[in-house]
């Protein structure tokens, strides 16, 4: 691993299923769910890297928004951080891991159970996350407040 | 199971050199380059997850061809690229199943056909989105000269 090809990322959640992606020096963008999941869906130079990472992370956050639901886990404000590193692989560059920091802020302990279930199984059936030959490392801190 | 329900199909098109612009339905157009880590020339709407992620791999893959150009001393006038990627539902799971790189690739003059035609076969296998894939990226490419 070198930490010369390393991509950080911040996502915030908005409203619903819509999500920010923040990079130093570029513009923010809100990334939402697709139509065929979500009918009620809405219609700067990012490279690769950066959406590859930023759709670990905000695939993250639009699960865990719709899982939490399932739960019945209610929370007030999320923010997800992902950091994707390369390294060389078999065949040349590929990521060898994602790692995602994730702090939720729920109203009551009784959400607080309920979103440490709603979080792990968010971070169990992303669907980018599934999709990678590299691990996605979760750490997440619900917060009561 | 693939279903073509929840397939998504974005397409990256160079734009000039090492820039590339990406399309996805309904949404305006966004330009994509490399990183400043890898090229440290590089200058500072609402997308889905799997948008951008199929956007990673369409993305990569056209400024792949720029380097393996460069490396192997050939060139290119143009390049699109057409990614659809179907997903799939196993044990309850849904994930990719599989990124399909549909690509076309203009020449200048038939000299560089050679050469090329190598490039675009190490693009792909030196694409860092492409080699992070659990699921298989196919590659199928058309160099013609105008």
């Amino acid at each position: 691993m070198t930490e010369e090809h390393r991509y950080e990322m911040d996502s915030n959640w908005v409203k619903e299923r819509i999500v920010t992606i923040e990079i130093e020096g570029k513009p923010t963008f809100n990334v939402a769910t697709p139509i065929d999941f979500w009918p009620d869906a809405p219609t700067d130079v990012l490279s690769p890297e950066d959406l590859f990472v930023a759709s670990v992370v905000s695939c993250y956050g639009v699960s865990l928004s719709s899982v939490s639901k399932r739960f019945h886990a209610e929370f007030t404000n999320f923010s997800v951080k992902g950091v994707g590193t390369l390294a060389k692989g078999e065949f040349g560059w590929e990521f060898d891991q994602i790692s995602l920091e994730a702090q939720i802020v729920v109203p009551t302990e009784k959400d607080k159970k309920r979103m440490e279930k709603a979080a792990d199984r968010a971070h169990r059936y992303c669907l980018v996350g599934n999709s990678l030959k590299c691990p996605v490392h979760l750490n997440f801190d619900i917060i009561v407040e | 199971m693939m279903t073509q329900e929840h397939s998504y199909r974005v397409q990256a098109e160079s734009v000039r050199p090492m820039f590339i612009g990406v399309r996805v339905k309904d949404m305006d157009e966004f330009e994509v380059t490399s990183a400043p880590d890898w090229w440290p020339d590089a200058p500072p709407g609402y997308f889905s997850p799997q948008t951008m992620f199929v956007s990673a791999s369409a993305s990569c893959y056209a400024l792949s061809l720029f380097r393996a150009a460069k490396a192997l001393r050939t060139k290119f006038k143009h390049v699109f690229v057409d990614a659809f990627a179907p997903m799939m539902e196993e044990d309850g799971i849904w994930r990719f199943e599989a990124i399909q790189l549909k690509v076309r690739i203009v020449l200048e003059e038939e000299a560089d056909r050679a050469k090329m035609d190598k490039a675009a076969l190490m693009a792909h296998n030196s694409c860092p989105i492409n080699n992070s894939l659990r699921t298989s990226s196919t590659l199928d490419y058309e160099l013609v000269v105008e």
